[in-house]
């Protein structure tokens, strides 16, 4: 899992790709750890790269929407591009509780 | 009756007739020995020639020693011969001479001529007979005792190569696939033959081997290495199925008293696989080197038995292995570390289990090592029958994955999954791919954080039918509960706890049972409908 960041107006979008699983969790978690411990509780993730999410890589992009809206910031996704990425958030639901778009764009033209 | 005097041109005419066959035989004589090496038939011929040399009623060989006992010319009673010692004395019509046999004793050829007396000429012409005829009859025995000795020397190459034909085969069909092992084996005698053994045998998901050293070289030594191999052989079918100890004593049971009866021992170490549980479990009779490797460590496996023919009947320790995928295991035979060099310096141990950390795959690892040896020695004799059985733990079939319990580990089962799908068409692929993935993922992430499989690994196989794909995923963790795996609350998010709610989504089945210390997952994906 490799992660790129970009600042825009309080907003930062985190672009990452390859596989997010129980292997690249912990990293994950980590990158987005020190990015809400240094403020940046609006966090816009790029998935549209990414091939693979399961549960673990999932449970790390909750554990970082529940730490930004306890600071009232948000965690917002950019779908990942294949129907095989996306699965995991059907079936468990996420869908309904993560601001989704299939852009970067539209989720920051409307925070 | 008075006797008419000769006239001279009858004598002169009878005298070169003689001389002519005198002549003719000689040459006969001298030539006869080229035609046969048979020492009956050469000595006869020289007789019979010898008789028409000089003109005698009869002629007798008595060879001495050896198996020609007695020869004489044709229709000549040889008793008569040696009993008319008054007609000896009286005209000397019976004459012998004596010549030595280079085998130590000494030959006699006796001649009898009634008619007339032999004169001085004929005694020195018998002398040179009788030496024609030990030599025809000296370089027919030796003949025939280098015919003795090659047939000696191709039955001794038969047998050795018999007892050698006891090691099983290890390339082509008759070579066993080992599910998720990758292994090699080879015996090299110093000689023809040795004691050097390696044996195996697959019996269902079990695969048995044994791997020994007969004490001594050569033909003896491996006639009763094939016996071994026949009594492991014999003792895997009998009692493979209630582990190494049984077979162990089996081997035992059939081999002790014929090896200590023989002053002989067998170094033997018997092992038994568990392709299912990827359980190594080993019974070390005083075999030695033996060799577990895991991360490039090298650990010996120590002797739990003393070697076979030396005391029998004593309990014997079994040790046992979890084995995981790159987890190596090695017995050899001593030939390896005593090899010596040209200075008379031994490659020795520490060079030798130096070398068993060669990540290289089982078959180059094995065939290298012996050129490491064969190198190490240069022009110096091989010392010892040199023997190396390797077994490396991998995932090698196909239809069978084994992984480490690890998260890095588990990103194998994509590529597996997709080898499994190849036969199918792009849209089935692509439809099968993505649910049976997530959903082995997260199986197999339960299986690391809940059951704590641990050093076992997680083991994966597949079944493709005409309707479904089942996966089976086995670990040899702790017990898993279903009953006790929360629901996912989606009033409050939670970081875990979604994995078996995705994977029993995904699945057309899915069932656990605990069997035989095992956590086995058994999860059916039917194939879309087309």
């Amino acid at each position: 899992m490799n992660t790129t960041s970009e600042n825009d107006d309080h907003v930062e979008i985190v672009v990452m790709t390859g596989r997010l699983d129980a292997f690249a969790a912990t990293d994950v978690r980590a990158r987005l750890s020190g990015k809400i411990d240094a403020g940046n509780t609006r966090l816009i993730l790029d998935l549209s790269a990414v091939e693979h999410i399961d549960s673990a890589g999932l449970a790390a992009l909750v554990w970082a929407l529940k730490q930004c809206r306890q600071a009232n910031g948000d965690v917002r996704l950019v779908r990942p591009a294949t129907d095989a990425a996306n699965r995991v958030f059907g079936l468990t639901k996420f869908d309904l509780v993560f601001t989704m778009a299939d852009s970067a764009d539209m989720l920051t033209n409307d925070w | 009756m008075p006797v008419e005097p000769a006239s001279p041109l009858g004598s002169l005419t009878e005298a070169l007739v003689d001389a002519t066959d005198q002549l003719l035989a000689m040459y006969d004589i001298a030539s006869l020995r080229t035609h046969t090496l048979d020492e009956g038939e050469s000595v006869d011929h020289i007789l019979a020639k010898a008789q028409i040399l000089l003109r005698a009623d009869a002629l007798r060989w008595d060879p001495g020693s050896g198996p020609g006992a007695e020869s004489a010319a044709e229709g000549v009673d040889a008793a008569p011969l040696l009993d008319t010692a008054e007609v000896n004395a009286a005209g000397r019509t019976v004459t012998a001479v004596e010549v030595a046999d280079p085998d130590g004793g000494t030959a006699t050829l006796t001649a009898r001529r009634l008619a007339t007396p032999f004169t001085t000429g004929d005694t020195k012409l018998l002398s040179a007979v009788a030496h024609l005829a030990m030599s025809a009859q000296h370089t027919a025995r030796l003949h025939a005792e280098a015919v003795a000795q090659a047939v000696v020397a191709h039955e001794h190459t038969l047998a050795s190569q018999l007892a050698q034909r006891a090691l099983p085969v290890t390339q082509g069909p008759g070579r066993p696939t080992v599910p998720g092992v990758d292994w090699f084996a080879r015996t090299e005698p110093a000689r023809l033959a040795g004691g050097d053994l390696f044996t195996f045998k697959l019996i269902d998901t079990t695969f048995h081997f044994a791997v020994g050293d007969v004490s001594g070289k050569g033909l003896p030594a491996a006639i009763m290495m094939s016996n071994v191999i026949n009594s492991a052989q014999a003792s895997f079918k009998q009692h493979g199925a209630d582990g190494p100890i049984a077979v162990f004593e089996g081997i035992e049971h059939f081999m002790h008293d014929p090896l200590s009866n023989a002053n002989m021992f067998v170094t033997l170490l018997v092992g038994t696989y568990d392709t299912e549980r990827h359980l190594l479990s080993l019974v070390n009779a005083g075999h030695s080197p033996v060799h577990f490797v895991r991360d490039r460590a090298v650990e010996p496996v120590p002797a739990s038995h003393p070697p076979i023919g030396v005391i029998a009947g004593l309990p014997c320790a079994r040790l046992d292995f979890h084995v995981q995928p790159g987890d190596r295991f090695v017995a050899a035979s001593d030939g390896f570390p005593e090899q010596t060099d040209d200075t008379g310096a031994m490659f020795g141990d520490a060079r030798f289990t130096k070398a068993l950390a060669d990540p290289a795959a089982a078959h180059d690892f094995g065939l290298s090592l012996f050129d490491t040896i064969y190198s190490f020695a240069g022009a110096v004799p091989q010392s010892d029958d040199l023997t190396l059985f390797i077994l490396d733990f991998e995932a090698t079939s196909m239809n069978d994955l084994r992984v480490a319990s690890n998260y890095e580990a588990l990103r194998a089962i994509g590529p597996w999954l997709d080898g499994i799908l190849k036969p199918f068409d792009e849209i089935t692929r692509t439809i099968m791919q993505q649910r049976m993935e997530l959903a082995i993922q997260e199986l197999a992430t339960n299986s690391i954080d809940h059951a704590e499989s641990g050093e076992g690994g997680l083991t994966l196989r597949s079944d493709v039918n005409s309707t479904s794909v089942v996966i089976e995923l086995s670990d040899l963790g702790k017990p898993v509960d279903i009953a006790t795996i929360p629901e996912p609350d989606f009033a409050e998010p939670q970081v875990r706890g979604y994995g078996m709610m995705i994977a029993e989504q995904l699945t057309d089945d899915l069932g656990y049972e605990r069997v035989d210390q095992r956590n086995v997952w058994t999860v059916r994906f039917d194939l879309p409908q087309t």
